[in-house]
């Protein structure tokens, strides 16, 4: 085998271990959720969608639901106004004080975990955080 | 329309940056000096907050701190392979392994973290696989409630933001600097130490810090994968509501934070020195 083949083959070993890491996660969730057994493990023991109709005649699902909505959709539409404002201002300046302008409007991306810490931070930032993620 | 007009567009996220973040940070700031007597606190100035800070929490800032490196170092590591891979290394896959990266950003945060705890967990996956496979006949804890499970999860969960700023910077990169690297004689590999990784620094150093901040400040994933205890941001949570002592928590906070950008100055020093060519 050449060296360029064998790195070839390590890169591929390589790509397809971070894919599976990334993804196989969340596609275990999504496999249980069909799953009859309530605990996650396998072998699988037969199709349902019992979960789903549970979980849509739960009462407090749908306002919850409708509450995440509004959130999200408030969030979205008030950060991309802003964010477009502010990205128009920021391109037609000098580009270095632009780039000290945006560090410094990025910089609560850096601490959102860190400053949920604080109280202040969990009733402003983890709802936004967490609507976002 | 002249630059000033233009500059207005900078009003809405200024004031959402100054009432949002840097208020509530400067109170905090403030707060932290302050007393409590009798579950009150009260305006002074005292560091005594700040010197329990490291009498009382030395160790589980330290341990914090360890974890987060940890989580910071593997996160970037593999995240820097992964998105050289995607720029250099996969052609016109780049954009499929690209799309995977973001979709998995938009899994929920607690989502992930219950597919760990079914995965790492004593009824989970690997638990009943190796009891399945007969190598084990009691199911193993120490893949969860342990600073492993911690690493393991925030790391899948900081993946794809380490992977976005590095394969940002990498793509930056014109595709004829390389090329005159190799026509001037330079091997696959030195090309890639001597070019690709110094141009690339800032990315790496954005993925570095983004990934070590949100892991040594995180207080849900050690909670539900860690056992609880040990990381900082679990004692600050409980400073803010059962221990009723916010200037403890600030300080508390304001320390963790100091010393996190203070690693992260020396690292960024290390890194910028390591990475010349």
């Amino acid at each position: 085998m050449t060296v360029s083949a064998l790195s070839r083959g390590l890169w591929l070993i390589f790509i397809v271990a971070v894919i599976i890491f990334l993804t196989l996660p969340i596609a275990l969730v999504i496999l249980f959720s069909f799953n009859h057994s309530a605990l996650t493990s396998f072998p699988l023991t037969g199709f349902t969608l019992d979960w789903y109709a549970r979980l849509f005649a739960n009462d407090s699902f749908w306002p919850a639901l409708w509450n995440s909505t509004i959130i999200a959709v408030a969030v979205a539409v008030l950060s991309v106004a802003t964010g477009v404002f502010a990205a128009l201002a920021l391109a037609r300046m000098p580009i270095g004080r632009a780039g000290v302008l945006m560090s410094m409007l990025a910089s609560p991306m850096m601490l959102p975990a860190l400053s949920c810490g604080s109280s202040a931070c969990r009733s402003v930032f983890t709802p936004l955080f967490s609507a976002i993620s | 329309m002249n630059m000033r007009s233009w500059a207005l567009g900078l009003l809405p996220a200024g004031l959402v940056w100054v009432g949002l973040f840097v208020a509530p940070l400067a109170y905090f700031f403030a707060i932290g000096f302050w007393s409590v007597k009798a579950r009150i606190m009260r305006p002074d100035f005292t560091i005594r907050n700040y010197i329990a800070t490291f009498t009382d929490y030395g160790d589980v800032l330290a341990s914090t701190l360890m974890i987060g490196l940890i989580i910071a170092i593997a996160t970037t590591i593999v995240a820097y392979a992964f998105a050289y891979a995607i720029r250099f290394r996969t052609g016109r896959w780049g954009n499929a392994l690209l799309l995977i990266t973001l979709i998995t950003l938009f899994g929920g945060y607690l989502v992930k973290i219950y597919a760990w705890k079914s995965i790492l967990g004593r009824d989970g996956i690997i638990n009943n696989a190796l009891i399945g496979m007969g190598l084990i006949n009691e199911p193993l804890t120490i893949f969860i409630y342990s600073a492993g499970g911690v690493v393991v999860t925030l790391t899948y969960f900081l993946l794809p933001f380490a992977v976005l700023p590095i394969y940002g910077s990498l793509r930056a990169i014109p595709d004829d600097l390389i090329e005159a690297a190799r026509d001037l004689g330079a091997s696959p590999f030195a090309a890639a130490r001597d070019i690709v990784l110094p141009l690339c620094e800032r990315g790496i150093a954005v993925a570095f810090l983004l990934t070590f901040l949100i892991s040594v400040g995180d207080y849900v994933t050690p909670r539900f994968v860690g056992g609880g205890a040990a990381m900082m941001g679990h004692f600050i949570e409980t400073q803010f509501s059962f221990g009723f002592n916010w200037p403890m928590g600030s300080a508390m906070s304001f320390t963790l934070m100091a010393v996190s950008l203070l690693i992260f100055i020396v690292i960024r020093k290390l890194l910028e020195r390591a990475v010349r060519p």
